[in-house]
């Protein structure tokens, strides 16, 4: 039933290689229960402030999904024939066309405004960054049916209380746009055009956006714009730059919620970018990425999508948030000091002992191993805290091993002090 | 990961020393000496007083120099040209100098704020002198150093053609049949010339250009933008 421990070294060499596809990979024990504790932790924070869970499939019809892609993103889909219906299927890129579609198809009935959250793991094609993880664990939220500065402002005090109170990072830059700025200097451009001088602006890249926009009366206007970015006076010269065109509107706009956020206390997070353009075509106002110290991309970002849900016959206004996980949990290990996470215990006994059942009705792990030197391996190997080796002379009684457990939860805390651990002795 | 960008209290007070503000990735090669000029003028020395061009003097063999800008302390780091945008991309270095070339070839993500004006040269398509090519009944072939850019160029144009990888000597391609054309770098056109071969097509203006992590662009916003100014300044941009 129990096979033996491997001796170390072995394990590699014997072990066959079974690759999985570029950029996809496994969390094993120790990383999947941080992960999990923190979109837990995101998902307790989102839920304090009434956001309710929804659960989207893993993949749909692209019939359905891609109309609340762009074209852009289309190319970045999984696609496949599913085989039951012989339809086009997409592994879902991004989750906020499915609770886009959700809203419009599924809960009308409800009483607006839709505070909805999200968890999940979306796929894409190729990723543009250098980095080749094509797999993103995200949680996220959407706020559907609150038009304008109210619910940007919601979604960016959300955002921060997130942050701070769910996943525990102090440190972090919410950058502010409007994607409105751009579209307004770009409307009338032909689309290859258009696409280019985005794809220049999204990169700063100042000789071509000159360039590329040469003739074009805005064209000035679109290469200063690569050097704007700061507090708000970035967004102030933004608006002199932009008097008198229809950009103009957008960016004050983003001035006016620069400022509301501030008054709400988001000052000392905020930064201001008003040539910044994200990649998602579906953005029609507000538009921010978060960043924080470590991962060197983005935590998080959204915006304001006030066309999606029409796109699913139920126009709304409506404004979303995405966090990464693995960029979020690099920036909560760069900011905190990593801490070696031992939970439950190994009961030395038969797998009939009366100490798991209690131990496991007190809220702890536990798990029985009969000889006492492997109980003892085991526990260091799997990240227990604790093994409860009684013998006749020396008993533990529920409550001590409880104690040790509970003060193991909290990691700092347990590596200073001395108390018994699973290593004890080992 | 000792690799990992420094925490931001750093990049906040120049006085903090142990860890640098930023970090910055270089190309070893031709390009570094104008490169030092450059940022010497724009107000970047050595630490401890020596000068930024014997900071970054090629026969040391550290790896990290260390340089100071406005009282920052700055980490410097020596890289093979096409490693630069990958330090960049992953946020282990803040900026980077890097050539329009590479950047295009890898499609690099990463803000490219500031050209610094450096080893300007166009990548072209060439060949045979007086050869042209009917594209229409016989598939091309193509070789490069650069097989990403130049299918892209190819497809744009709607022709279809063969890339062949080669790393070196690329004009000898086309003299010894290995292919019909080249797509390269030419600055003045004189080993084309030499070699029978001259430019058929433009494909991309290069220069060498600041590239800068997104994260650190917004982060590190202070000496980051310090130094782009100061570049900007110098270069009358």
């Amino acid at each position: 039933m129990m096979d033996r421990p491997s001796s170390p070294g072995t394990g590699a060499l014997t072990a066959l290689e079974h690759p999985l596809p570029p950029g996809m990979r496994d969390l094993l024990p120790e990383e999947a229960a941080s992960r999990r504790d923190l979109s837990r932790a995101v998902l307790e924070r989102l839920a304090l402030h009434g956001y309710r869970l929804v659960t989207p499939p893993a993949f749909e019809l692209a019939s359905v999904l891609e109309r609340g892609l762009g074209a852009a993103a289309a190319d970045d889909v999984l696609r496949f024939i599913e085989p039951e219906s012989g339809e086009v299927a997409v592994l879902r890129p991004d989750m906020t066309p499915q609770v886009a579609r959700i809203v419009a198809t599924r809960l009308g009935d409800r009483e607006p405004p839709f505070r909805l959250a999200y968890e999940g793991t979306v796929v894409r094609r190729r990723s543009s960054r250098a980095k080749k993880h094509r797999q993103i664990p995200q949680v996220g939220v959407e706020l559907c049916g609150v038009a304008g500065a109210e619910g940007d402002l919601e979604l960016l005090c959300l955002a921060a209380d997130a942050l701070r109170e769910g996943a525990g990072l102090a440190r972090f830059t919410l950058d502010l746009s409007d994607a409105g700025i751009v579209r307004e200097l770009l409307a009338g451009v032909a689309a290859p055009r258009a696409a280019e001088i985005s794809l220049a602006l999204s990169r700063k890249d100042e000789p071509s956006l000159v360039e590329l926009t040469a003739g074009l009366a805005e064209g000035p206007r679109i290469s200063a714009l690569a050097r704007l970015h700061g507090g708000r006076e970035a967004i102030v010269e933004a608006i002199a730059l932009l008097a008198g065109t229809r950009a103009e509107a957008p960016a004050s706009r983003l001035l006016a919620l620069y400022d509301a956020a501030s008054a709400r206390g988001l000052g000392p997070h905020l930064s201001a970018d008003p040539g910044e353009v994200r990649g998602l075509s579906y953005y029609t106002g507000t538009i921010f990425s978060i960043y924080a110290e470590g991962p060197g991309e983005p935590v998080g970002g959204g915006g304001r999508y006030d066309d999606l849900l029409a796109r699913y016959g139920a126009p709304r206004p409506a404004v979303g948030l995405g966090l990464d996980l693995d960029a979020l949990a690099w920036a909560v290990r760069a900011a905190t000091a990593p801490a070696a996470r031992r939970t439950g215990a190994v009961v030395v006994g038969p797998d009939t002992d009366p100490r798991l059942a209690e131990l496991r009705a007190r809220g702890f792990p536990a798990v029985a191993v009969a000889d006492p030197a492997r109980a003892r391996a085991y526990a260091a190997s799997w990240g227990f805290a604790f093994v409860w080796d009684d013998t006749a002379e020396r008993k533990t009684t529920t409550d001590d091993v409880v104690r040790v457990l509970s003060s193991a939860g909290e990691p700092r805390a347990a590596d200073r002090s001395g108390q018994p651990s699973a290593d004890e002795g080992a | 990961m000792s690799g990992a960008p420094p925490s931001g209290e750093a990049a906040a007070s120049p006085g903090a020393d142990a860890r640098p503000a930023i970090t910055i990735a270089l190309p070893k090669g031709r390009t570094l000496g104008p490169v030092s000029k450059l940022f010497a003028r724009a107000g970047m020395t050595g630490d401890a007083g020596v000068s930024l061009a014997s900071a970054l003097d090629e026969e040391s063999r550290a790896l990290v120099r260390r340089a100071r800008l406005e009282g920052w302390l700055v980490h410097l780091l020596l890289l093979k040209p096409d490693d630069v945008p990958t330090y960049v991309a992953y946020g282990t270095a803040d900026l980077g100098v890097c050539g329009r070339d590479v950047l295009v070839e890898h499609d690099v993500d990463a803000y490219h704020p500031v050209d610094l004006g450096i080893g300007r040269c166009r990548l072209v398509v060439a060949g045979r002198v007086g050869e042209t090519l009917d594209t229409a009944t016989r598939m091309p072939r193509i070789a490069t150093k650069y097989p990403r850019a130049a299918a892209r160029h190819f497809a744009r144009r709607g022709v279809q053609v063969e890339i062949v990888n080669v790393q070196s000597s690329v004009e000898l391609a086309p003299l010894t049949g290995l292919a019909d054309l080249i797509v390269d770098l030419v600055e003045t056109g004189s080993t084309l010339a030499q070699n029978g071969l001259e430019v058929k097509e433009d494909v991309l203006a290069v220069s060498t250009l600041l590239v800068a992590n997104r994260a650190s662009y917004k982060l590190r916003a202070e000496p980051v933008r310090a130094l782009v100014r100061s570049l900007r300044a110098v270069l009358g941009a």
